[in-house]
């Protein structure tokens, strides 16, 4: 099943981008045939190429897998995974949305925490240090010793 | 002649260097870690430096990442061989006759084999480097854009066919590797493309939050995925007993050992694609059927500890063979450490020996050095690495996002490369989900500028005849490399049962 939803999602990015090209890439005239638009087509066609060939074993497989009579089995512990996978992409994308606000230290130091009880919820105290204490190292280190400026609270005096 | 002693001793004297020394220390002692860490790989170690090393000068900055890609090398061993658990892809035939020897009670003494025969390995690959790059370097100055456009598409054929477990899939990473470097500003005609108006994307994807993104942020999603499970497979070997040795005499009969796998390892890491974990067990293979007791093999045998080692490490020579001579980078390592000096405005490729002569001997310089250095930090530091095995993930991914984001957002202060790191994080987590290989993407991302210039100017050349690739031998001679290559392959993953490319084992990043 992976080997066709890959064939899928690799034949609708490459539908995709072959439909982009006339309205993303310029079509200049070339005296010789390679235009801005050559290597774009060639690798859209490619892609489709591929990617219904990917499609096309997948399928066959498929026919021959359920031929024997080969069950397709859920496995429960993965379900979890996936849950807490979207959980820190969630905290991912916050801490992104969150940065330029709430500036580097307390976001980082609050994010490394939150990441740390995704994974697991013993020692809290722990990696509440660890999360703080990562936070201040780097600042330390970029912002202090290499000089590079980290984002800073909108509101200052927050930290 | 006395130009080239000038360039020598100037080369050379980076050893004298202390940024340089502790620059390359650093990468050591980075590097073992991150290597015996299942999970972290070099890649990503190198990858969240480069933010930082970005405004240091190039010399000790290469110092630093070819410290991390040696001394990772080798760093796989080690929870290979205390944990049952590679390190790094390039350590799994380590742990066929490693950790029998570690559950022997001989953990140390299996520890400095793999030393000795990574450092053995690794220092007889760099010489062969030293001493065929500058004659091939000489041969390529005579390619031309037409010999460059059939010597680019065999390197991405090859790299695309021969990386990941699937042929297909390969080739799809090394086409979406194509996809990403056309956005942005044509390099010929100089018109914007799939930019969708957004300025950002005017110079195109920048290769530091990509390279951060699909390597150390998707492993940092891995985890969070599987939790715990993928750390801790195996039992951590006994307490180390420093009396537990390695005597020259048990060396001895290893030396012929590590010869071939070096050999083996150098000329597998000169292909582009292939990589150090086939070169491991090609070495390891030839060990045994030339043993004088295979039967000992999978049973801690220190002649297939020390084969599996040194093929695998003799792999840095060989892949920087082509990456110095052609500019073209065979693993993602190396096309990770192209991206570094073109980033430090060095241009790799034949040239380099006319232009930057000196460099290149920092470059021979630093790789001895660093072997040297690996030795040393791996002899006395058994003990010490052999605890970071039993580092919790729980603790260690979040601060690796961390270290992501601060090292992307340091390197032009822009929140619009911390969201290209994470798309490419997802990105990376997908294709490793759906078993395709990172490598062809990377390496056709950062050669593809090149192909297309040189295939417009071969085109001009030939005004417009496509055959005119036909016309010079060379050129010939590499599309019909490409066209054999691409049969033996096909046909040799035929001969292998089709669903071992579906289901398989787990996904890990290339290197």
């Amino acid at each position: 099943m992976v080997g066709i939803a890959t064939a899928l999602v690799a034949i609708a990015i490459s539908v995709s981008y072959l439909l982009l090209i006339p309205s993303q890439v310029p079509a200049l005239s070339s005296p010789f045939g390679v235009t801005s638009q050559t290597i774009p087509y060639l690798a859209g066609t490619l892609g489709l190429a591929f990617g219904g060939a990917l499609l096309a074993r997948g399928l066959i497989w498929r026919n021959r897998a359920s031929d024997d009579g080969i069950p397709v089995q859920a496995d429960p512990e993965s379900r979890a995974g996936y849950g807490r996978l979207v959980l820190a992409l969630v905290v991912f994308i916050g801490y992104l949305m969150v940065l330029p606000i709430a500036g580097y230290l307390l976001s980082t130091a609050v994010t490394v925490f939150v990441l740390m009880l995704l994974v697991s919820r013993d020692r809290l105290v722990l990696k509440a240090v660890l999360g703080s204490a990562t936070a201040v190292v780097l600042f330390v280190l970029f912002a202090e010793l290499l000089n590079i400026r980290l984002p800073t609270p909108l509101v200052r005096g927050v930290l | 002649m006395a130009e080239w002693l000038a360039s020598f001793v100037g080369g050379f004297s980076v050893l004298i260097d202390p940024i340089t020394l502790l620059a390359a220390l650093t990468g050591i002692i980075v590097g073992v870690i991150v290597g015996a860490i299942p999970g972290l790989g070099i890649a990503i170690a190198i990858a969240v430096s480069i933010p930082v090393t970005f405004t240091m000068p190039a010399v000790p900055v290469l110092a630093y990442m070819l410290g991390i890609y040696k001394a990772g090398t080798y760093g796989g061993s080690i929870s290979a061989i205390l944990m049952n658990t590679p390190g790094t892809p390039a350590a799994a035939a380590t742990v066929l006759d490693g950790y029998p020897m570690a559950e022997q009670g001989r953990p140390v003494k299996a520890l400095r084999i793999a030393l000795v025969a990574s450092v053995a390995a690794d220092l007889m690959s760099v010489l062969v480097l030293i001493l065929v790059a500058e004659p091939l370097a000489r041969i390529a100055l005579k390619f031309g854009p037409i010999e460059i456009v059939s010597l680019l598409l065999f390197s991405l054929t090859v790299v695309a066919a021969v990386s990941g477990r699937d042929i297909l899939k390969g080739l799809l990473a090394a086409v979406f590797g194509v996809m990403l470097a056309t956005i942005g500003f044509d390099p010929v005609a100089g018109v914007s493309r799939f930019s969708f108006g957004i300025v950002n994307l005017d110079d195109g994807i920048s290769i530091i939050p990509m390279l951060v993104g699909l390597f150390a942020v998707s492993e940092v999603m891995f985890v969070f995925e599987q939790g715990l499970r993928r750390s801790g497979s195996g039992k951590v070997a006994r307490v180390l007993d420093p009396d537990d040795g390695l005597t020259f005499a048990e060396v001895r009969p290893l030396m012929p050992i590590f010869v071939r796998a070096s050999a083996i390892g150098t000329s597998i890491g000169s292909l582009p694609g292939i990589g150090s974990t086939v070169a491991a067990f090609l070495s390891y293979a030839d060990a045994r059927r030339r043993s004088g007791n295979p039967e000992r093999f999978g049973k801690g045998s220190p002649e297939g500890l020390a084969a599996a080692e040194a093929g695998n490490n003799a792999v840095i020579g060989g892949a920087l063979i082509p990456l110095l001579t052609l500019g073209i980078p065979g693993d993602v390592i190396t096309a990770i450490l192209l991206g570094v000096l073109t980033l430090q405005g060095i241009t790799v490729g034949p040239l380099i020996f006319e232009e930057h002569r000196e460099f290149v001997f920092q470059i021979f310089a630093i790789l001895i050095l660093s072997s040297v250095m690996l030795l040393a930090v791996g002899y006395y530091a058994t003990q010490l690495f052999s605890r970071v095995t039993r580092f919790n993930n729980a603790i260690i991914f979040p601060i690796v996002f961390a270290l992501c984001v601060v090292g992307t957002f340091t390197l032009r202060n822009s929140y619009f490369d911390l969201w290209t790191m994470l798309v490419f994080g997802i990105i990376g987590y997908l294709m490793r989900r759906a078993d395709m290989p990172l490598a062809p993407l990377i390496i056709t991302f950062v050669l593809i500028e090149r192909f297309e210039q040189a295939l417009r100017q071969a085109l001009i050349i030939g005004r417009g005849d496509w055959t005119v690739f036909l016309t010079k031998p060379i050129s010939l001679g590499f599309l019909v490399l490409t066209a054999l290559a691409l049969v033996s392959i096909v046909r040799s993953r035929r001969r292998s049962t089709p669903a071992a490319s579906q289901t398989g084992g787990p996904p890990s990043s290339d290197p």
